[in-house]
């Protein structure tokens, strides 16, 4: 065991020579210094820049089975580099060698080397075996996990993706204690569930979680968390982005402006206003609530729906006034905008009926799932012109066939999903869902866990 | 119903502050008051005391205030009350016999450029309108009779032939609130007044601002595109914009549609910092959290959108420039909904190019439309709207009752609400 500060003397007190002198059944353990960046950065010891133990000769003698094993706190660099002759997969001869993080100097870790395992056992990257094994879908690409995301990922998890996975069911199938669901993938069915017996938990990008069969997933034990608020204030901005270049025909404006037909500018081309009229909020959530904040500035009459009344301080700091019965808000209604989460009570909550009770002069915003809104009934009423426009983030399904009436009518704008399409956000998701994901591994209370 | 007799000089009209509660006004107006604007004069009070009488029918005591001429330099801020908020329309004046009626000029009567169809039975209940077509056929006869022009889409040209032609000119309204299309003292020398319409267009102006600030933050006009386009099989996870919620605007030009543009952003939790020939007084600037930049370097240094709402002077002519466009941050936006011609179009072509700035949303260029053929129509990173800054069927509507109001005013030598002066 060398328990030796770093000094010119000591430096490289552990060579070839040493190692040799050692029994070939002995374990080298190191905890005192694999580097020092001080003295490396004097470039007093450039070529081995500071090691107590002269890690090339470490790596041979470990190759060559002149000492047994090693195990050591400490390293240079920390960490190393992936490099083939030290670390490697199971094949390798020497697995004999057993390296610790360094670079964490909590006791934690200084307990840790303790508990070496028994000899024989395989070289893995210590750190993979202290992290927990997430199941992910992929990296990169067009639905996977963001590439700049993972380095932050990497260091809380040993990522797994659903094709290493599939490759080594056997051996990951146990290990995996957390899928990190990212945009509705991996899909999650019984399958999947009965063959990952050491499942948790279940983090899920974005606030909705009516993709995951809740039931089905209590019933194995795992547990559920999402990403309520870190999205809401995006998509309420979006919400106003739609009622605005609704409103005010931005897009078609645009298309206008740029078109190599356009001579003039037309005087009678002409939209509405958004400051001053009524906007009806369906759905006071989190969401809903800071619309009619952002609403409010534009001097807009706020009517609101929601299962609850809101209290009283909640409901004059932006002005709204409650309608228990939706009818009346569809009635008085300019803009009607949709901020429900999707339960069975809402699924198709505007329908025909609903179209018709509302202005033929009103706007329809759509904020929160396609199959809030029965699509046809829609289409038949933008068609008879019994409301004027709809503006929708979200459609069922996502994309909508090609052929799809909606996707032909001057008087909708269609956005792709794009709520919480920012990078802050998704980086705050991110972070959010790395949080429920250790919270429920260790025990503790999760954070954003969905209950049934 | 009798109206209150009211003011010095003005029998039958009752003058408001311009901040009353609205909802007091439109009472009254139910009643058959006339109603109609000035700086001074009845407070809230004093409306629901004559409404109290007003109601249980007797006749209505008179209220005497000073009224005093206003003179007002187009360049100073005007302090907009609930009546420029949209949906809301003022009473005008009553409807005078129809021989008495004065002449105002207008371009045309629909079509491409002409006075809308809507507005045209508006002004007729005051004016006796004269086309520029009748204008030409019958200029001897016709010449005489015109006393007002109605300006609507910077139309028609005013050259000083036009002016000659016109002995009995007292006024030219303009519909909107830049009058950088007017030669205003060539105007002047001919003892011509000019009004604007600033409360009409206050409140659009700003939304379209938001509208473009968020339009082009969130990337709504190509994610439209995707939406619709026939090669779109999925949508893209990593497909992303960025964040308008805690983002730092800087608004250059802290007037009247400037403030309320603060007022809305100020929702969206924005921190606000702004730049202005004066600043504004602190309890304006805590009411909105703006933060005052002398320099308007620092503005440019620190904002992710910079925001154009400046009148186009010769001060501001150019005022966005290459130095300006560098010290941006690279990934800043550029909202104009000013004039064109505040920015150095061929020094923004090239900064979007070069991506020095990330992006940009014009309402107006220089000249409008583009040319076809121009590299601002080809760029992916720019939102442009047809000047629609007003384009709303209620803005159209209030602007043209305000110039009505101010012409009327001129005619009937009362003070005149929105005057503009050479500078």
């Amino acid at each position: 065991m060398v328990v030796v500060s770093l000094t010119p003397q000591t430096h490289k007190l552990i060579g070839k020579r040493e190692m040799e002198l050692m029994k070939p059944m002995a374990t080298l353990i190191n905890i005192s210094r694999g580097c020092c960046l001080q003295m490396a950065l004097k470039r007093h010891f450039y070529s081995n820049l500071g090691a107590v133990v002269d890690q090339e000769a470490l790596v041979r003698a470990l190759q060559a089975g002149v000492i047994r094993a090693a195990a050591l706190d400490v390293t240079y660099p920390e960490p190393l580099p992936r490099l083939p002759s030290v670390f490697s997969s199971q094949k390798h001869a020497h697995d004999s060698a057993v390296r610790v993080p360094g670079a964490l100097r909590e006791a934690q870790q200084a307990r840790r080397w303790q508990r070496l395992p028994p000899p024989g056992f395989h070289i893995l990257d210590m750190e993979d075996q202290e992290l927990p094994y997430v199941l992910i879908d992929c990296i990169g690409g067009k639905h996977g996990v963001y590439e700049d995301h993972v380095e932050f990922l990497k260091k809380h998890f040993c990522l797994i993706t659903m094709k290493e996975y599939l490759e080594n069911k056997k051996f990951l199938g146990e290990k995996i204690t957390a899928i990190y669901m990212w945009y509705h993938k991996p899909v999650i069915d019984e399958e999947l569930l009965q063959i990952l017996p050491n499942l948790k938990v279940v983090a899920n990008s974005g606030v909705g979680i009516d993709h995951l069969d809740l039931n089905l997933l209590s019933s194995f034990g795992v547990k559920v968390s999402n990403t309520p608020f870190v999205a809401s204030m995006d998509t309420a901005d979006l919400g106003m982005a739609l009622m605005l270049a609704s409103a005010r025909r931005l897009v078609e404006g645009y298309q206008m402006a740029v078109s190599p037909d356009t001579e003039y500018f037309p005087a009678d081309w002409l939209g509405v206003e958004v400051s001053g009229t009524t906007l009806g909020i369906i759905g006071m959530g989190t969401i809903g609530y800071k619309v009619a904040q952002r609403a409010k500035a534009f001097d807009m009459k706020i009517l609101y729906h929601n299962r609850n009344q809101r209290n009283k301080e909640e409901e004059s700091a932006v002005g709204a006034i409650y309608c228990k019965k939706i009818d009346d808000l569809l009635q008085q209604s300019d803009f009607v905008m949709l901020a429900v989460t999707l339960t069975p009570q809402t699924h198709k909550l505007i329908g025909k009926r609903e179209l018709e009770l509302m202005k033929p002069t009103a706007t329809l915003i759509n904020i929160s799932r396609g199959l809030v809104v029965d699509q046809d009934a829609l289409v038949e009423a933008l068609q008879n012109k019994v409301i004027k426009a709809a503006a929708l983030d979200v459609t069922y399904p996502e994309p909508l066939p090609r052929d799809h009436p909606l996707l032909k009518m001057k008087n909708v704008i269609i956005t792709p999903h794009i709520g919480s399409a920012t990078k802050e956000t998704r980086r705050l998701m991110m972070k959010n869902m790395t949080e429920s994901i250790e919270a429920a591994l260790t025990g503790l209370p999760i954070p954003n866990e969905v209950l049934l | 119903m009798q109206a209150a007799a009211v003011g010095r000089g003005v029998p039958g009209r009752l003058c408001a502050v311009r901040s009353c509660a609205q909802a007091e006004l439109r009472q009254l107006s139910d009643l058959g008051t006339s109603v109609t604007m000035c700086d001074r004069g009845v407070c809230v009070t004093e409306i629901r005391k004559l409404l109290a009488v007003d109601s249980s029918g007797s006749a209505i005591t008179s209220h005497v205030h000073h009224c005093q001429k206003r003179n007002v330099d187009y360049t100073q801020s005007y302090k907009t009350g609930p009546s420029s908020a949209g949906g809301q329309t003022r009473n005008v004046p009553k409807i005078m016999a129809e021989q008495e009626l004065p002449g105002v000029l207008i371009l045309d009567i629909g079509g491409t450029h002409g006075v809308l169809e809507n507005l045209v039975a508006f002004l007729k209940k005051h004016f006796r309108l004269i086309t520029m077509k009748e204008f030409l056929e019958n200029k001897k006869e016709m010449s005489k009779k015109i006393q007002s022009v109605f300006m609507f889409e910077c139309r028609p040209t005013i050259d000083r032939e036009l002016l000659e032609s016109l002995p009995n000119l007292k006024v030219i309204a303009n519909s909107g609130v830049g009058v950088d299309h007017l030669d205003l003292k060539m105007i002047s020398n001919f003892g011509v007044k000019v009004t604007n319409t600033p409360h009409a267009v206050a409140d659009s102006t700003a939304d379209i601002g938001m509208a473009l600030m968020l339009a082009s933050a969130r990337r709504l006009v190509e994610g439209c595109q995707i939406s619709i386009s026939r090669d779109t099989k999925y949508f893209a996870v990593d497909w992303l914009g960025v964040e308008v919620t805690r983002a730092t605007l800087g608004i250059i030009g802290m007037g009247n549609i400037g403030y309320k543009v603060a007022q809305r952003a100020k929702a969206f939790e924005m921190k606000i910092l702004y730049h202005n020939r004066n600043q504004r007084k602190k309890e304006e600037e805590q009411a909105v959290g703006a933060h005052y930049c002398e320099k308007i370097e620092d503005l440019l240094q620190q904002s992710d959108f910079v925001m154009l709402v400046v009148n186009l002077t010769p001060e501001t002519c150019k005022l966005i420039g290459k130095r300006e466009l560098g010290l941006m941050k690279p990934t800043a936006t550029l909202i104009n909904i000013s004039r064109g011609a505040v920015i150095d179009q061929d020094a923004l072509v090239e900064a979007l190019q070069k991506k020095v700035i990330m992006a940009a949303a014009l309402d107006v260029t220089y000249p409008e439309p583009l040319p076809r053929d121009h590299p601002l129509l080809k760029l992916d990173n720019i939102i442009i709207t047809p000047h629609i800054g007003t384009a709303t069927v209620q803005a159209i509507r209030m602007m043209a009752e305000e110039a009505i109001t101010n012409m009327l005013a001129v005619l009937n030598g009362q003070p005149i609400p929105s005057e503009v002066f050479p500078r």
